[in-house]
């Protein structure tokens, strides 16, 4: 489009009005340049010195007359006459006369059929008469054969079974538009001429809105692409799908009978997802990324990121990423931790420690805030630290059994509680406490890779007994472990010591005399 | 001394189509360009576009006697040449047509003036044969492209709207008697547009053309100065009464009583065979209104055509039937427009000018289906 204003011409329609004098002239002679007026000229030449035609009243006479001229007699009906012998002959067609006679005939059956025709017509117009006074009882008013009057009169044509055209049911048609109005004189609906606008008050039925804009209280606009804006709008009831797409057949979401299937890489965005809306429910919650657990109506656990790299599960009624709401569950790229309060949960680090309560943790010592409970075996593949126990005279020792390698066990107990058949060491053979006098006692040390590489002891020559010499000479005070003699046992060997010390006491004090 | 380099004005090409080539000349070879299309007033026919080119002849190319020439042979009569200004990289055919006589000066300044004549004066040496008998009752545009048929005329070189119903015609004038009998009876125009192609278009095509330019002595937005401006009062053109020639059929006259009291009837005959009688009445009515009122309008506007920059595409583009609007403040400070139709248009162009002539018609708004 050019750069410069642009001109309007708007049209005007000329039309026949009574400043135009407009008249029609067929010509004569067609247009004399297509020859036709030439060949006229040619016919008149060879006309001329042959036949005449005479057409006139009276009979042609006089000198010039030959025969084969022809007379037309225009005061007898055109009657043609040939000059025959030296005296006009009549060549009116014999057919002519049988026509005129059934002309005649023709006339007269005419003028019957008018006759009869004009007394139709005088009753037609009777009747029409009849006919107009019932249907139009006043100047203004037309009533039809259900007594529906139509008052034609300054508010346009209104459609009325009333008792007036200005009040009560009916439909009123002007330039203004079309409108209708309820026994209450309520308008029911309405069409305005100039905007196209349609007010309904009532139910739309089985229409088909083609194009425009269906806007719904401005709550849910489809416009006449297809696009749905809802703002506000609510879907209540069930929405049957059949072989639809959110997004496209290829990456979105399919809509069958059965419900919404992903398909390539649909994803659902945002937004809120809950599975029910009863008081229990599971929530994915679009505005914090959370899944929300809802119990007895209100949200209990939250299911979200923690900071920005780990994941959270924590008690609460909503989502907090900073970890601060306990209890809860973490998971790190690091560590995974189970927290009922900032200092009493259990941890699992990446570097295999199992770490309970800890509130401190210095130079690979960790310190427990709360003892390790297990409720049935526990099983440690490394070393199990307790560098913090306190202490007690009346503690019952825990020791570690070699019936199964490694594995934990209380200290049987002393007390006579649990004892019976009790008698003096000497009197049982097999335990007598003098074959410790046949026990070698061996210096050694412990090879490589046995003993922790922190171990004080790592290399260094050891007073000790050799655990299969003990099960030799006093088996009692050895311990067997996975079916094999393990290691000795003190606890069998002190009393045997004393028992023997015993004995050189008394010795002593005989050999002294006291 | 004008810059026509295509960046300060449009750079000028005369081109010469030899061997299915559009081929320019040495563009400093040109030393003038005249063009004149369309119709110099609205109450004749249009009169068939020329061009005169005068050639530096200092080479002796553009000498049609010489054998060794760049154009040995092809500088006949009826050799196609074309004026192509070139504005920002967009060529403009301003103008096309066929050369018609070559003027070779040999003196001391050696010049060839060569001049054409466009398409109007190649269909007119064409006649309509006789025909046996009266025959074709077609279309206006039918009817317009068999006469482009026998004139010779290329097939892809023609645009032709016009759907009213002619009689028959047993022929036995010129191509363009014929052409303007058609053209009268759709009350529209022909003319053969810058780049060549023959043109008919119906009588709403003069609602759907653009505003090509502004003409303003008050510096509006997108206007062009204007260098003359001749006015006249329109009281030559009145017509008020059509008398539509069918040929052999009735022939309709109309009379606009208003415009013959007020100025005396003014009768004009309009060779329009139209078939249906309602619409030759029709014809008869539109033609005996729509130039009804004498009315005062910018016959003539010269202007430079340097330094349009952004207005040169618009300038360039301007074709017969296209508007233009002059804007006027006269001394006594009184602000007058006038909207305006091209009828025609002069080109002058040299190293040190290009002056512009449009023709022009006021613009009619009355309309009317026939």
């Amino acid at each position: 489009m050019p750069l410069c204003p642009q001109i309007t011409n708007t049209p005007i329609t000329v039309t026949q009005t009574a400043d135009f004098t407009v008249t029609s002239v067929v010509p004569l002679i067609a247009d004399t340049s297509d020859g036709l007026a030439g060949n006229l000229e040619s016919i008149e030449i060879l006309a001329d010195g042959k036949t005449k035609v005479y057409r006139q009243a009276a009979e042609p006479t006089g000198a010039g007359i030959n025969d084969g001229d022809l007379w037309i007699e225009t005061d007898a009906g055109n009657k043609l006459y040939v000059r025959a012998g030296g005296v006009w002959v009549s060549a009116q067609d014999a057919a002519i006369g049988t026509a005129q006679s059934t002309a005649n005939a023709a006339a007269a059956a005419a003028g019957a059929a008018q006759s009869t025709a004009t007394t139709a017509l005088a009753n037609a117009a009777t009747a029409y008469n009849a006919a107009i006074a019932s249907l139009q009882p006043s100047a203004n008013t037309i009533v039809n054969a259900s007594n529906q009057i139509t008052a034609i009169n300054g508010n346009g044509i209104t459609v009325y079974s009333g008792a007036s055209a200005t009040t009560g049911a009916r439909v009123v048609l002007n330039s203004a538009g079309l409108a209708a109005f309820n026994s209450s004189n309520v308008a029911t609906f309405s069409l305005t001429a100039s905007t196209g606008a349609a007010v309904f008050s009532g139910s739309v039925t089985g229409a088909t809105i083609t194009g425009g804009t269906l806007n719904i209280a401005g709550n849910a606009i489809i416009d006449g692409s297809g696009l749905l804006t809802a703002t506000g709008a609510t879907i209540q009831g069930t929405i049957n799908a059949n072989a639809g797409y959110f997004g496209s057949a290829s990456n979105g979401f399919s809509i069958g009978a059965t419900g919404l299937t992903g398909v390539g890489t649909g994803a659902i965005t945002g937004g809120t997802i809950q599975t029910s809306s009863g008081s229990n429910a599971v929530i994915l919650n679009g505005s914090s990324n959370a899944m929300q657990i809802k119990a007895n109506g209100s949200v209990v656990t939250n299911m979200l990121n923690f900071s920005t790299s780990g994941a959270l599960w924590h008690y609460g009624s909503s989502p907090d990423s900073s970890g601060a709401s306990y209890p809860k569950v973490q998971l790190s790229s690091s560590n995974a931790s189970i927290d009922a309060s900032s200092t009493q949960y259990l941890a699992a680090g990446s570097n295999g420690n199992l770490v309970v309560g800890q509130t401190t943790y210095s130079g690979g010592t960790h310190t427990f805030s709360n003892a390790f409970v297990a409720s049935s075996t526990a099983t440690f593949n490394s070393t199990m630290f307790a560098p913090n126990l306190t202490t007690s005279t009346s503690a019952t020792n825990l020791r570690v059994a070699t019936g199964s390698i490694g594995e934990i066990q209380e200290t049987s107990a002393s007390s006579i509680r649990f004892k019976e058949n009790v008698v003096p060491l000497s009197s049982v053979e097999e335990i007598n406490h003098n074959k410790l006098l046949d026990l070698p006692v061996r210096a050694f040390t412990y090879k490589e890779g046995y003993l922790s590489e922190n171990d004080d002891r790592l290399g260094v020559m050891l007073p000790g007994f050799i655990a299969e010499e003990v099960d030799a000479i006093y088996p009692i005070a050895a311990d067997y472990g996975d079916g094999q003699v393990h290691s000795w046992n003190e606890r069998f060997i002190i009393p045997g010591l004393l028992a023997l010390i015993q004995d050189l006491y008394k010795e002593v004090q005989l050999l002294k005399g006291e | 001394m004008a810059n026509y380099n295509g960046v300060t004005a449009p750079s000028i090409a005369v081109q010469f189509f030899i061997g299915s080539t559009w081929t320019s000349t040495t563009a400093s070879d040109v030393l003038e360009t005249s063009i004149r299309r369309g119709r110099k007033q609205y109450d004749i026919l249009a009169q068939a576009g020329v061009a005169s080119i005068v050639f530096n002849n200092y080479s002796g190319a553009y000498d049609p006697d010489n054998a060794s020439g760049p154009y040995a042979g092809q500088l006949k009569a009826g050799l196609q040449m074309r004026i192509v200004a070139t504005w920002s990289s967009v060529g403009y055919t301003i103008y096309q047509g066929f050369l018609e006589s070559s003027v070779v000066n040999q003196g001391q300044y050696p010049t060839v003036v060569m001049n054409f004549v466009d398409g109007l004066g190649y269909i007119a040496d064409a006649q309509a044969p006789v025909l046996d008998s009266l025959q074709f009752s077609e279309t206006a545009a039918t009817r317009v492209g068999r006469m482009l048929d026998y004139a010779g005329w290329s097939a892809t070189a023609r645009s032709l709207t016009g759907s009213v119903t002619m009689a028959t015609t047993i022929q036995g004038k010129s191509c363009l008697q014929m052409i303007y009998q058609a053209v009268n009876c759709i009350a529209g125009r022909f003319y053969i547009s810058r780049s060549g192609v023959a043109t008919l278009v119906p009588l709403s095509d003069k609602f759907s053309r653009p505003t090509q330019l502004l003409f303003s002595d008050q510096g509006d937005a997108f206007s062009m100065i204007y260098r003359g401006l001749i006015v006249d009062p329109g009281t030559y053109y009145v017509v008020n009464q059509a008398v539509v020639d069918r040929g052999a059929l009735a022939t309709k006259t109309s009379t606009y009583n208003p415009s013959r009291i007020a100025n005396g009837l003014v009768s004009k005959r309009f060779d329009a065979p139209i078939l249906n009688e309602t619409s030759g009445a029709n014809l008869a009515l539109y033609e005996s209104r729509q130039q009804a009122d004498p009315v005062t309008y910018a016959k003539q506007i010269d202007f430079s055509a340097l330094s349009l920059g952004q207005l040169y595409p618009d300038f360039l583009a301007c074709e017969i039937g296209d508007q233009v609007s002059v804007k006027r403040l006269t001394v006594d400070n009184r602000s007058l427009q006038y909207n305006l139709v091209i009828e025609g248009m002069t080109h002058r162009i040299t190293s040190d000018d290009w002056n512009v002539s449009f023709h022009t018609s006021p613009i009619d708004p009355y309309s009317i289906t026939i």
